[in-house]
C-alpha cells in the first residue's frame, strides 16, 4: 500500500517537476566550500565527535567527516556544521 | 534561517559530564524533543554546547534518564548582564550617588553675577544680593521665587529702574537697569552769548535771546553777540540766550610737502587660508597658496562650543594681502595741489567746527628740489558764539 502510494507521488512529482526535497522527506545537503555543511530534513543526531558527525535521515545515515567539527546550530530538522570537511557520505 | 539567534535573548553554555555514545543519545533525544542547540563541540573530551537559558530546566529530566550530568558554565545575554551588574552594588550605588551629587551641586548657588551696572552700583547690587541670601552654597530651591527676588532688589536699590533675576543652574544672574540721569535736563541759568574770536558775522541762528549783531558786523573776542535780556529795557527779563553765530575767521596755515612720497598699496595678490587650530598646532584645511614675503596677515579665530563647553578646536581664518610700496615723484603742479590738500586737512584737523572754507589765498610758496613750502591764508566760517553766564541785576539792563 505504502509503496504504491510512493510510486504515485514519484510519478506525480516527475509530472509537475516539483523539487523532490519540498514534497518528500528527503534530506537536503548544501556545502559551502569545504567549511560549511548545511543539512535540512534530518531525523536526529546519532553520533558526534570532532572528526565525525552522523545524522539519521530518510535515506539512512549521513556521515560528515572532517577535523575540528562543530555543530554551530542544531534543531529538530536542520543542522549547520562548521569545520574542515573532508567527506559527506550516505551510508545505508 | 535557523542560524539567526535572537541577540537579546539569554543563553547558557553547558558542559556535559559525558562523551561518546551516552552523550550522542542524549543530544539526539533533546534535539528531537524540540530544543535548539548551538555551538556543539568537543572540548577536552567533553561536549560543550549552548542552549536557551529557558531550556536548561527542560534538560534535567532527559539528563537523568540517560545518566548524563551537566553543569552550566556561563550565562550570556542581556538579562544575565543586568543580573551580573546587580550583583555589584558598589557600581550601582556609585552611579546613583553620581546622579544625586550632580543634582545637588547644580541646585546650589555657586556664583552670583551682576551685569548692567559697574563700579559702585555693581558693589551695591552684590551687597544687596548677599543681604537677600544669594550667597555661595545656598540651596537654590529654598530661595524665594524670582519675581519676589526682583521686587526685593528694587527695594534695596533705589536707583534701579528694573532688576531681572535668572537662575541658570548654579549661577544666579542679576541684570540691573539704573535710572538714566539726564544731567542736561536742568535749564541753564541766565546767560549771554559772546564771540570767541575776531570775526565777521556771516549768519546767525538765535533760538533764545536778542541778537546784537548783523551780517557783516566785525566782532572782537569777548564781544556780546546775543543778549540774555529780552523784553522792553525798563522791564527786561534775564534768560539763557541760545543759538549759533557764524562768523568768518582767518587762519594762516604753513605746510611742507616732500617731492618723493612713499605710498603703501594693497593692490597686489591676496588670499584666504583656513586652518584647524588645536592649541598651538594648526592644520591647514583650505587655501594652500603661500603668501609672499612681507605680506600682511589678519587672522580671525572662530571657536566652537558644544552644549556650553568650548571645544579645544578652532577654525582660524587668515586673510593675507601682499604689500607693495610705491614711490611717487610729484611734479611742480602736483606738489602744489598736494600742499593745498594737506593744508585744508590740517585746517579741519585742529578740531574746529569748520562749516565752510570761504576763501583761500596762497601767501607764499617756495618750490625747492625735494619739497615745497607753502603758507596759505584761509577764510573759514565757524560758530564763534560761546555762552557766558551772568547774574541779573535787579533793575535789568541791556548789553
Amino acid at each position: 500500500m505504502k509503496r504504491w502510494l510512493g510510486r504515485i507521488v514519484q510519478t506525480g512529482l516527475g509530472a509537475v517537476e516539483w523539487p523532490p526535497d519540498v514534497v518528500s522527506d528527503l534530506p537536503r545537503v548544501t556545502t559551502v566550500g569545504a567549511i560549511h555543511v548545511y543539512l535540512e530534513n534530518h531525523r536526529g543526531l546519532s553520533f558526534f565527535s570532532a572528526e565525525e558527525i552522523r545524522f539519521r535521515t530518510a535515506l539512512g545515515e549521513l556521515c560528515v567527516q572532517g577535523d575540528e567539527l562543530v555543530i554551530r546550530a542544531l534543531n529538530k530538522a536542520e543542522a549547520f556544521i562548521e569545520g574542515k570537511i573532508r567527506a559527506v557520505r550516505f551510508t545505508a | 534561517m535557523m542560524m539567526r539567534r535572537d541577540r537579546w535573548g539569554a543563553y547558557a553554555v553547558i558542559e556535559l559530564d559525558a562523551s561518546g555514545a551516552p552523550a550522542d543519545r542524549f543530544l539526539g533525544e533533546i534535539v528531537s524533543s524540540g530544543i535548539a542547540l548551538w555551538n556543539v563541540a568537543v572540548q577536552d573530551g567533553r561536549v560543550r554546547l549552548t542552549v536557551r537559558a529557558t531550556d536548561v530546566r527542560r534538560l534535567r529530566r532527559p539528563a537523568r534518564a540517560f545518566g548524563v550530568r551537566f553543569r552550566v558554565i556561563k550565562r550570556t545575554g542581556g538579562t544575565f548582564a543586568v543580573l551580573r551588574l546587580l550583583k555589584r552594588p558598589g557600581l550601582i550605588i556609585g552611579f546613583f550617588l553620581f546622579l544625586f551629587m550632580s543634582y545637588m551641586l547644580s541646585n546650589v548657588v555657586w556664583t552670583v553675577e551682576v551685569s548692567g551696572v559697574d563700579g559702585v552700583k555693581a558693589q551695591e547690587a552684590y551687597a544687596a544680593a548677599q543681604k537677600l541670601g544669594l550667597v555661595r552654597g545656598r540651596w537654590a530651591p529654598n530661595l524665594p521665587d524670582l519675581k519676589t527676588l526682583e521686587a526685593r532688589f528694587l527695594e534695596q536699590l533705589p536707583w534701579a529702574a528694573w532688576v531681572g533675576v535668572r537662575r541658570d543652574g548654579a549661577i544666579v544672574r542679576i541684570f540691573v537697569v539704573p535710572y538714566k540721569v539726564h544731567e542736561s535736563a536742568e535749564p541753564p541759568g541766565p546767560q549771554h552769548l559772546v564771540a570767541t574770536k575776531k570775526a565777521v558775522v556771516v549768519d546767525y541762528v538765535v533760538t533764545r535771546g536778542r541778537p546784537l549783531v548783523f551780517r557783516g558786523t566785525l566782532v572782537q573776542p569777548g564781544q556780546l553777540v546775543v543778549s540774555g535780556f529780552v523784553g522792553p529795557p525798563e522791564n527786561a527779563k534775564a534768560i539763557a540766550a541760545q543759538g549759533h553765530v557764524y562768523g568768518e575767521v582767518w587762519y594762516d596755515v604753513q605746510v611742507t610737502v616732500p617731492r618723493r612720497q612713499t605710498v603703501v598699496t594693497t593692490e597686489g595678490e591676496k588670499g584666504t587660508q583656513y586652518f584647524l587650530r588645536f592649541g598651538q598646532r594648526r592644520l591647514p584645511v583650505w587655501g594652500f597658496e603661500r603668501a609672499p614675503e612681507g605680506a600682511r596677515h589678519t587672522s580671525t579665530l572662530r571657536t566652537f562650543t558644544l552644549g556650553g563647553f568650548r571645544l579645544p578646536m578652532a577654525l582660524e581664518i587668515v586673510h593675507w594681502q601682499a604689500i607693495t610700496e610705491e614711490t611717487l615723484e610729484l611734479d611742480d603742479a602736483g606738489l602744489l595741489e598736494a600742499a593745498l590738500t594737506l593744508a585744508r586737512e590740517a585746517l579741519r584737523r585742529q578740531g574746529r567746527d569748520v562749516r565752510e572754507i570761504r576763501s583761500e589765498k596762497v601767501l607764499q610758496q617756495t618750490v625747492e628740489d625735494d619739497k615745497v613750502l607753502m603758507t596759505i591764508h584761509f577764510g573759514v566760517v565757524e560758530d564763534i558764539a560761546r555762552p557766558e553766564p551772568f547774574v541779573p541785576a535787579p533793575e535789568g539792563g541791556s548789553g
